[in-house]
């Protein structure tokens, strides 16, 4: 195996469970987020040897992932496969529905925005101005988008039945 | 904020095991790279075809000249068309396929797991978490650290590449620096507190790299340190 394909054998081994994770949130599919966290990776493998030279190999990583996510998310037969507004039928009453379903459910309603923004300020936990950096957007834009996702949540998570108390 | 945190790991509760591994991403890689020098190869070929017609049509008789994809191929004489970068119709390089890769097995995972659980240089409850497990050509051992969201990663396999040379933190803001110890240089990445990372590379050619990030109690990078250097990690 060549030095190149050593490091990034490396990193890919230290953050692949990682960037899974942060891209499961951002798209609500397992298989979707292998996928999505592949694309990340092979791209940064294209440009491993400029950027293992600096050390915000991660950071770069993070915004191929996100962007590449709402990429996805505009896609035609994306919009095809999202869930819908309406949740799918249950076989058993909605009392009996976990906490994470209703978690997953009221995350997938949120705009791939939106969604994005909630994933790296609370999951990711990045500050207001590293996530306009990834998202390539306005400080101003990210503090409104994180406002009205956490609303959201909040919203169709009460009407869920799971509560989210006590956040701004 | 660390409400919201939680109620989004709650979103992650029966995360199915990985399906994805490290040699899909780099054949993916490589196939990427591949695509791109096969782009840059066409774009290169454009261009010579598009100033070797440009010659052929200054260079005509005045007389309207022959039809400039006629003209175009005695003009463009044959080392152009090899002049295309080299690499996409080219074998991958030998270094990445005649490498013969390290097999892990159950019973050194086990070993290495005494190894560095026994050296208790982690905070107690992850180090007594800490399990290894055979990961692609080597091992691989996960802790997560429920206070704060953190984890800690523990990474020994042998590439067979050359010796790392930068730092891998993964943070912006992660301080590098390199370390010497027990002869072996170590490059280290301070994020903060509990947030560090080490690795190394043994005479053997065995890789030992640690990440240690939110932990809660901090992991220190003179532990991390400590651990990728200790003896008996070598895999050949």
């Amino acid at each position: 195996m060549s030095g190149r394909d050593g490091e990034f054998a490396e990193y890919v081994d230290t953050r692949l469970p990682v960037m899974r994770r942060t891209a499961y949130l951002l798209c609500g599919d397992w298989h979707r987020a292998e996928d999505l966290v592949q694309t990340a990776l092979s791209k940064l493998y294209v440009v491993w040897p400029r950027l293992r030279a600096s050390a915000g190999i991660d950071a770069y990583a993070r915004t191929v992932l996100v962007r590449t996510s709402i990429d996805e998310s505009r896609k035609a037969f994306r919009r095809r496969e999202s869930t819908t507004s309406e949740p799918p039928e249950l076989s058993v009453p909605p009392s009996g529905v976990e906490d994470a379903v209703d978690v997953r459910r009221a995350l997938g309603q949120l705009p791939a925005g939106q969604r994005a923004v909630v994933v790296l300020r609370y999951w990711e936990d990045l500050s207001i101005t590293e996530t306009a950096r990834v998202l390539g957007r306005t400080e101003g834009t990210v503090k409104s988008q994180a406002a009205k996702g956490l609303a959201a949540l909040r919203e169709l998570l009460a009407a869920g039945r799971t509560v989210l108390e006590g956040q701004s | 904020m660390n409400e919201v945190t939680s109620l989004l790991a709650r979103a992650l509760d029966g995360e199915p095991p990985p399906e994805l591994t490290t040699d899909d991403v780099l054949r993916a890689g490589r196939g990427r790279l591949r695509g791109r020098r096969i782009a840059a190869g066409g774009g290169v070929a454009a261009a010579v075809m598009a100033v070797a017609l440009g010659a052929a049509a200054l260079t005509g008789d005045g007389s309207g000249g022959p039809d400039p994809t006629q003209a175009a191929q005695p003009t463009l004489p044959p080392s152009t068309v090899d002049s295309a970068p080299p690499g996409p119709s080219l074998p991958l390089p030998p270094s990445t396929t005649a490498d013969p890769r390290y097999v892990p097995h159950p019973s050194r995972a086990t070993q290495l797991t005494k190894t560095i659980t026994g050296a208790a240089l982690l905070p107690g409850t992850i180090n007594q978490d800490l399990v290894f497990q055979p990961y692609n050509f080597g091992y691989t051992a996960a802790v997560e650290v429920p206070a704060g969201g953190g984890r800690v990663n523990i990474s020994i396999y042998q590439p067979g590449g050359q010796p790392p040379s930068s730092c891998l933190m993964p943070s912006p803001d992660a301080v590098c620096d390199t370390r010497v110890r027990d002869g072996l240089t170590v490059y280290v990445g301070i994020a903060g507190p509990g947030s560090v990372s080490a690795r190394t590379v043994r005479p053997d050619g065995t890789w030992v790299a640690a990440l240690a990030e939110r932990t809660s109690p901090a992991v220190t990078v003179d532990a991390l340190v400590e651990l990728v250097t200790l003896p008996g990690l070598a895999l050949r």
